[in-house]
């Protein structure tokens, strides 16, 4: 399969601190990938590095094919348009719809100019409401929230629509920051279902940044577990749950604990 | 001293961006006009009647203390053009900028900072748009255009106010009022005036804006950014009213009589 994220040997440090020491390892197309470990251990850097809003202190990031140092700021902006971001919070804006929300990127400057650079006109209204009601059809949410503002719908859907919103302008990545901290065991439940569900059926890469082991061994390809700057493991749900690095058996007996709990034999 | 001073250069590295952002094709969604428009309403819909109030009242309270001044001097009929200059040069845009920096430039700072915590912000930036088009220039062209009109409309107000406390306290004639302003107060004045207002507009939405946007730590942050939005409001404020106080005296200097 095609990689589509690589990183080569890249560090980051943050004055004396070092977040990301050496670090390589490749993603591949459509795969889901979890990136583990405790706070501060450098995944929201790792992140960062992805959509290109950091850049390591040396080696290089590689999406899509594209070595991220080498793109001037309007190659960046077409990488990140490619790259849909589902935040640790809905982050929707207030002061819009649902509607106007989810259609945010389909009007951005961004989008409307990669049209038509490739030779397309700007989705007409009809299209953007077509489109709309696409992506809240694949986070099964139904149109009599269109017209609601985010405070007037609950917490859980606000993280659909969040995820519609990053779903409509058709990212080929997709990039979770602890998309189920703070939601409630069924929500973090359905969420998880969701990215497992909405990578297979578009058949996007997923990398989801998370301290959640137990959400990992339910729905990821990949497993990736950062500790003190390196890659502490690296491989299948099967391969981390043979693996014995204190570290991973600690994360593990907890998350394997919780499983057992929802899914009773 | 060294925070303040590296606020200063944060600051000024933000004015460009957003002066630069604001000279570019309007690319914004909806339009930059349209935002501009909204964000003009919510200026007045939250400031018109504080300025108005308080207007009345600054003009009254001149109209009092110059009263007992120009009692003693015989010299009542000159009320209309003493209150009208104070108000105008000095009192009016200073008071009617705190007013806003309280009520506009404290909502800013508050909402910008709470879109940048929630990862509103970066959300917008994902999505392909430019936050500073599309979140702050419509902001800050509102609020500095906003503050130039509402120093007008407070300058008639606390005139209004002033003539009522003059008739009242010392019996000066309204018309008597009125003549005498062109007296002390000519086009100089006025023109000195309008270009604090507009200074002081800069100040208030770059500061708030610039608080709002980088702000960061939750809603302790949020809380931070509304605090010394108003601190470095009303410090820049003061400063740039000593300075440009001292630019138009010399600049009179130099053309007197031209005016």
């Amino acid at each position: 399969m095609r990689e589509v994220i690589a990183f080569r040997s890249c560090s980051k440090s943050f004055g004396k601190r070092s977040i990301l020491s050496d670090v390589s390892f490749s993603i591949a197309q459509g795969e889901i990938v979890f990136v583990l470990g405790r706070s501060g251990m450098g995944k929201s850097v790792t992140l960062k590095h992805i959509i290109g809003v950091m850049k390591p202190d040396s080696g290089s990031v590689e999406v899509l094919g594209k070595n991220l140092a080498a793109l001037d700021g309007r190659g960046l902006s077409d990488l990140r348009r490619k790259c849909g971001m589902v935040f640790q919070q809905p982050a929707l804006l207030d002061s819009l719809t649902v509607f106007e929300n989810v259609s945010f990127g389909l009007r951005s400057p961004e989008f409307v100019q990669s049209r038509r650079d490739a030779g397309l006109k700007p989705l007409s209204e009809s299209e953007i409401r077509a489109r709309v009601l696409e992506v809240l059809g694949l986070v099964r949410l139904g149109t009599e929230i269109l017209d609601k503002r985010p405070p007037q719908i609950s917490y859980g859907m606000q993280k659909r629509v969040s995820l519609a919103r990053t779903l409509a302008p058709g990212p080929e990545i997709l990039l979770f920051d602890e998309p189920t901290t703070g939601l409630d065991p069924i929500t973090t439940q359905s969420v998880n279902q969701l990215v497992r569900e909405l990578s297979r059926k578009l058949r996007v890469t997923a990398v989801v940044v998370s301290h959640d082991m137990h959400c990992a061994l339910q729905i990821a390809d990949q497993i990736l577990v950062l500790d003190d700057a390196k890659i502490l493991a690296k491989g299948s749900v099967d391969e981390i749950k043979q693996s014995q690095e204190p570290l991973l058996i600690e994360f593990l007996s907890e998350a394997l604990e919780n499983l057992r709990e929802v899914e009773p034999a | 001293m060294s925070s303040v001073l590296r606020e200063m250069g944060s600051l000024a590295l933000f004015f460009k961006t957003v002066i630069h952002a604001s000279l570019q094709k309007d690319r914004s969604q909806g339009g930059r006009a349209r935002l501009i428009r909204e964000q003009i309403a919510e200026v007045y819909s939250r400031s018109f009647w504080t300025v108005v109030f308080s207007g009345v009242f600054v003009g009254a309270i001149l109209a009092l203390q110059f009263n007992a001044m120009l009692v003693d001097y015989q010299a009542t009929s000159l009320m209309g053009g003493i209150t009208a200059s104070a108000c105008i040069r000095e009192v009016g845009p200073l008071i009617i900028s705190f007013l806003l920096a309280g009520k506009i430039g404290a909502y800013t700072a508050a909402e910008l900072g709470t879109m940048r915590v929630t990862e509103q912000i970066d959300a917008i930036e994902c999505l392909g748009t430019n936050s500073i088009e599309y979140l702050v220039v419509p902001r800050f062209i509102a609020i500095v255009s906003s503050a130039v009109l509402l120093l007008v409309v407070g300058l008639l107000v606390s005139l209004g106010g002033s003539m009522i406390i003059g008739s009242l306290a010392s019996g000066v004639n309204p018309l008597q009022f009125l003549a005498s302003i062109p007296r002390f107060a000519g086009l100089g004045v006025f023109g000195a005036g309008m270009l604090k207002s507009l200074a002081y507009g800069f100040i208030v939405a770059g500061v708030s804006c610039h608080q709002g946007y980088t702000a960061s730590g939750g809603a302790r942050g949020v809380g931070r950014a509304v605090t010394w939005a108003a601190i470095y409001t009303n410090l820049y404020i003061v400063l740039a009213n000593f300075f440009l106080g001292q630019l138009i005296e010399g600049f009179s200097i130099l053309t007197e009589g031209l005016f």
